[in-house]
């Protein structure tokens, strides 16, 4: 029976391999021709990897599929990427944010290569448990992209490096969603409105969807979110699992523009990036795999259906295979071993041996001359990079990988593969054409390969081309050059500079498109080069041809400098008439572009004598400084120096702006929000202050005291006698005072207080300057304020109190005044019954401070010291 | 008014019993009652009718309740309900806690608005 299936699967396979070419048939639709093409060729490369982490993955994607995805983009992106550029390599800098209803970068930028490989994939890790996010909102995460990939252009241009060229990972499942904020039972939960729609709280039934819409238009209408991220050169990659279905065109647009619908997401389609759509969670890895080696400027060639293992030992059914052609430099393998006791064999056509690869086991060799590294990126997903020497060409050929399990323990196990190619043949031109207005202009492409040695491609593939096209960046006129093959590698072509090109420089764009024997169609490759346009001998030149001003962040200007050189014979002057903007982020208002020296007519006109060198200072101001990049173009006009005559030239200039979130408002907020929640408390806090006072203090009597505390616990007089009142003793407490808020009495000081808290009742604060007070009463804490033991808190009319002032402490006994206040019409009931609660608490109360109380100590300590040095 | 219910005979002379003035508190309760209801409403002047009735209201009524109830106390006739304290202590939590809840939305929007 088991049999019967492995044939099955053996005949399902072949006919899907042949139905899908010798190894599979290319993904990568033409519209991916352009930014995904150009990123191999970047020396400097961004990847933000931003991730949904919305409530609906606990349901999309329950165990977590996306964190292995996430792994294995990174993992290809860093065995991959670190060789996708040309001989000097490319370097890759990542960050990993996420995205719900707000935009959250939880980590920095991190160079992406195998050391630092761990510590990113631990970061992925971290993803797992961000799932808990309320709505899918793509404006917050597009706008938080827009500005934390602007904000690292910026660093590196600031620095004088030249742009870094720019990828977006967009991972999501479902679609663009707002959750209402409504509870179970239909009613708010809280009120919220979106920046972008600030008069549809969500907290209202149906105003989601309302608010949604907005959204969706923000981003894909013209000069959307979508069109300012493309035009700062920012290739998006979008992976949608289990995509809503009125959903599928708005993020199909994100990805490509041009969504299958015949709807659009902006305008702009360069440069071009892609969208894959996963509905089977399964199969994420694959997609992400896809992704990090589209990045890196690889091809995704279609997974062959899953095999059986082989159980015990090798065997034909559980064997995979694909062919390497000499255009190749490298590829990338995603294997799923299907269960944890399966091992992954594989065999090169020009090694000897095979190498075994476990689940969870890194691992590097040789097999022959290609170098093969493995790296676990979840417990059954292994990514293995091969490195395909230049050199040599013993790699190519058929390739294969089985899959065996040694103790046929998982005889129902399935195991899966998928395979990235990368092309190591590049179109060039060296030296650069020289292209003179209404002048023909000859030159020879050739094709080379990863060390630049020159290739002849129709030998050892299937079918190769190599296309030209030249585009004036300031008509938008492009044109396609006819290419003829010259034998070895090498192509001829010629383009006829137009007469009236006013532009700087010329964008020549060489793509290279290569079909394997194996029927595999390569990610194109295209190198573009700005070919400077050069004015006649005698025109003076300007140059850079393309101006990049230094980014604006949160304020300032954007400046640069142009220089002019003066032409043949009596070198000519130059004057800039003004400035054009082509594009702008939305509320940028006026952008004005100015020029140090002022010469903006004949008159202002900058002097050049031939072959000097002027320089001009460029600066933009904007009205209102956003997120997102500034296109426009320099018109400048240049006399010859031999005939006077004029000539207009067009200079592109751009920059990037950087806007923080605003200040002013967050402090707003929090002075309003503090203000809000203190204002009330202190003004009822100070009318509490005005209004209370002492009361009934004609009432009040007051008896006074020396006592002694003893060790044994007992209250007694100087003498040793009893503590006993009698009615005489009594007097007044403060005679002719009432509603007052402070007096003095026998040494005590009496206070009223009222606490912050309006609930808390007011008291009296009594205290004895340089001596320590226990008093009965109102606690705060406790009974006995015996924390710092200097005062005591007492009720308003005092009556019912106590208090102790402690004078001396010896190893024998606590000596000091005991005060007590009653009601004047009880005066003898009250004294008993205090009397009772005195004998009772005052002991614990005062050997309690003398023993706990330490500064109290250093107080008692340093006035012996003083009387000692008194007597002396 | 309101502080005087009960009489009884002592000493020969009619006195009356002093108690708490119980209607501030009353009106302490439904003024945060209603604090905490304005939550139900979306409008920001609901908010704003949350904050004032949650903060001025609530704690001006408790403490006006404070501060007559320990005046009342001095007086010998004067009939403690200690409950009301309590009472009186819930009151202001639930009023503070409803008008920092509105203070948030309002601080939102007027930060938003500028």
């Amino acid at each position: 029976m088991l049999r019967g299936i492995r044939v099955a699967a053996i005949i399902l396979a072949l006919l899907t391999l042949v139905a899908t070419g010798a190894a599979g048939q290319e993904t990568a639709s033409p519209a991916n021709e352009g930014g995904l093409a150009q990123l191999a060729s970047c020396g400097h490369l961004l990847v933000l990897g931003l991730i949904d982490e919305s409530g609906s993955l606990q349901e999309t994607d329950p165990d977590n599929k996306r964190v292995g995805g996430l792994r294995t983009a990174l993992t290809t992106l860093a065995t991959s990427g670190s060789r996708a550029g040309e001989t000097n390599g490319i370097t890759i800098e990542v960050l990993l944010a996420a995205f719900a209803s707000d935009y959250t970068a939880p980590s920095e930028w991190t160079l992406l290569n195998s050391d630092t490989l761990p510590a990113l994939q631990q970061r992925a890790d971290n993803f797992a448990a961000r799932n808990q996010g309320i709505d899918t909102d793509f404006v917050a995460a597009l706008q938080g992209a827009q500005d934390t990939l602007g904000r690292k252009a910026a660093e590196v241009t600031a620095a004088g490096a030249p742009r870094p060229c720019q990828a977006l990972l967009l991972f999501t499942d479902g679609g663009f969603d707002l959750d209402p904020r409504l509870g179970h039972d239909g009613k708010p939960l809280r009120g919220k409105t979106e920046p972008y729609a600030p008069d549809l709280p969500l907290d209202v039934a149906g105003n989601e969807e309302k608010v949604e819409e907005i959204g969706r238009n923000l981003i894909c209408g013209p000069n959307g979110l979508a069109d300012q991220l493309r035009a700062s050169r920012t290739t998006i990659i979008a992976i949608a699992l289990k995509p809503k279905p009125e959903d599928l065109a708005f993020l199909e647009g994100i990805g490509r523009t041009h969504a299958s619908d015949g709807s659009n997401c902006g305008k702009r389609e360069n440069p071009a990036g892609d969208y894959i759509p996963v509905d089977d969670r399964g199969r994420l890895l694959d997609a992400f795999q896809c992704v990090g080696g589209k990045a890196a400027g690889g091809t995704c060639v279609s997974p062959p259906p899953p095999v059986p293992p082989c159980l015990g030992t090798a065997c034909p059914e559980g064997r995979l295979e694909f062919q390497l052609d000499p255009s190749l430099r490298e590829f990338s393998l995603l294997v799923n071993l299907g269960a944890p006791t399966v091992v992954a064999e594989v065999a090169a056509p020009g090694a000897a041996t095979s190498l075994e690869l476990q689940a969870n086991q890194a691992a590097t060799a040789m097999l022959g001359s290609a170098t093969l590294s493995a790296v676990p990126v979840s417990p059954l997903d292994l990514v293995i990079d091969g490195e395909l020497p230049a050199g040599t060409d013993d790699w190519v050929g058929k390739w294969t990988v089985t899959f065996i399990d040694r103790r046929g323990q998982s005889p129902g196990a399935v195991a899966r593969s998928q395979i990235i190619l990368f092309g190591g043949l590049t179109p060039v031109v060296d030296p650069l054409p020289t292209f003179e207005a209404g002048e023909p202009s000859v030159f020879e492409i050739r094709v080379v390969n990863q060390e630049g040695s020159p290739r002849t491609p129709e030998d050892f593939v299937r079918s190769v081309q190599v296309s030209a096209l030249v585009a004036d960046p300031v008509t938008g006129a492009r044109q396609t050059l006819d290419v003829v093959p010259a034998g070895a590698g090498r192509y001829d072509t010629e383009y006829l500079v137009p007469a009236g090109t006013t532009a700087s420089f010329l964008d020549l764009m060489l793509t290279l498109d290569v079909t394997t024997q194996g029927g595999v169609r390569l990610q194109p490759r295209q190198q573009v080069y700005q070919v400077p346009v050069r004015q006649p001998a005698s025109y003076p030149t300007l140059s850079p041809p393309q101006l990049r001003l230094q980014s604006i962040v949160d304020e300032g200007q954007a400046t640069g400098t142009l220089s002019i050189t003066g032409g043949q014979g009596d070198g000519g002057c130059a004057w800039f008439p003004g400035a054009e903007v082509k594009s702008a982020p939305d509320d940028t208002g006026k952008v004005q572009v100015t020029f140090y020296p002022r010469a903006v007519d004949r008159v202002s006109c900058i002097e050049v004598s031939a072959g000097q060198r002027r320089t001009v200072e460029v600066t933009a101001t904007v009205e209102a400084v956003r997120r997102g990049t500034v296109e426009g173009l320099i018109q400048a006009s240049v006399i010859s120096g031999a005939d006077d005559s004029t000539r207009e030239v067009v200079v592109p200039f751009s920059f990037e702006m950087v806007k923080n979130p605003d200040p002013f408002r967050f402090w707003l907020f929090v002075l309003i929000l503090l203000a809000g929640l203190f204002l009330p408390l202190t003004a009822l806090w100070l009318l509490n202050t005005y209004l209370t006072v002492l009361l009934g203090l004609p009432r009040t009597r007051v008896a006074r005291a020396d006592v002694r505390v003893t060790r044994l616990r007992a209250v007694q007089t100087p003498l040793g006698e009893p503590l006993a009142l009698d009615h005489e003793q009594f007097r007044a407490v403060a005679a002719g005072r009432d509603r007052c808020r402070r007096f003095k009495a026998d040494g005590l000081a009496f206070k009223v207080r009222v606490p912050f808290w309006p609930v808390r009742p007011p008291y009296v604060q009594v205290s004895r300057s340089g001596q320590d007070v226990i008093a009965s009463g109102v606690p705060r804490r406790s009974r006995w304020r015996s924390s710092s033991s200097r005062i005591g808190d007492l009720p308003l009319d005092l009556r019912g109190t106590w208090v102790f002032a402690i004078d001396r402490i010896d190893d024998q006994a606590i000596s000091g005044k005991l005060f007590l206040f009653v009601s004047d019409n009880n005066v003898d009931q009250d004294a008993q019954s205090m009397l009772n609660d005195i004998r009772r608490d005052l002991p614990t109360a005062a050997w309690n401070v003398s023993e706990d109380d330490t500064p109290f100590r250093w107080r008692q300590l340093l006035r012996r010291l003083a009387e000692k040095n008194t007597k002396k | 008014m309101g502080g005087q219910d009960g009489v009884r005979q002592e000493y020969g002379v009619e006195a009356t019993a002093v108690r708490p003035p119980r209607w501030m508190l009353v009106v302490a309760v439904a003024t945060a009652a209603g604090a905490a209801a304005c939550h139900t409403a979306v409008a920001f002047a609901a908010h704003v009718t949350g904050y004032v009735l949650g903060s001025f209201a609530t704690i001006g009524f408790v403490a006006l309740f404070a501060q007559i109830d320990t005046r009342r106390q001095q007086d010998p006739f004067y009939s403690r309900l200690p409950w009301l304290r309590t009472l009186a202590a819930v009151a202001l939590t639930v009023g503070v806690g409803a008008a920092a809840v509105h203070i948030y939305f309002i601080a939102w929007e007027l930060a938003a608005r500028c």
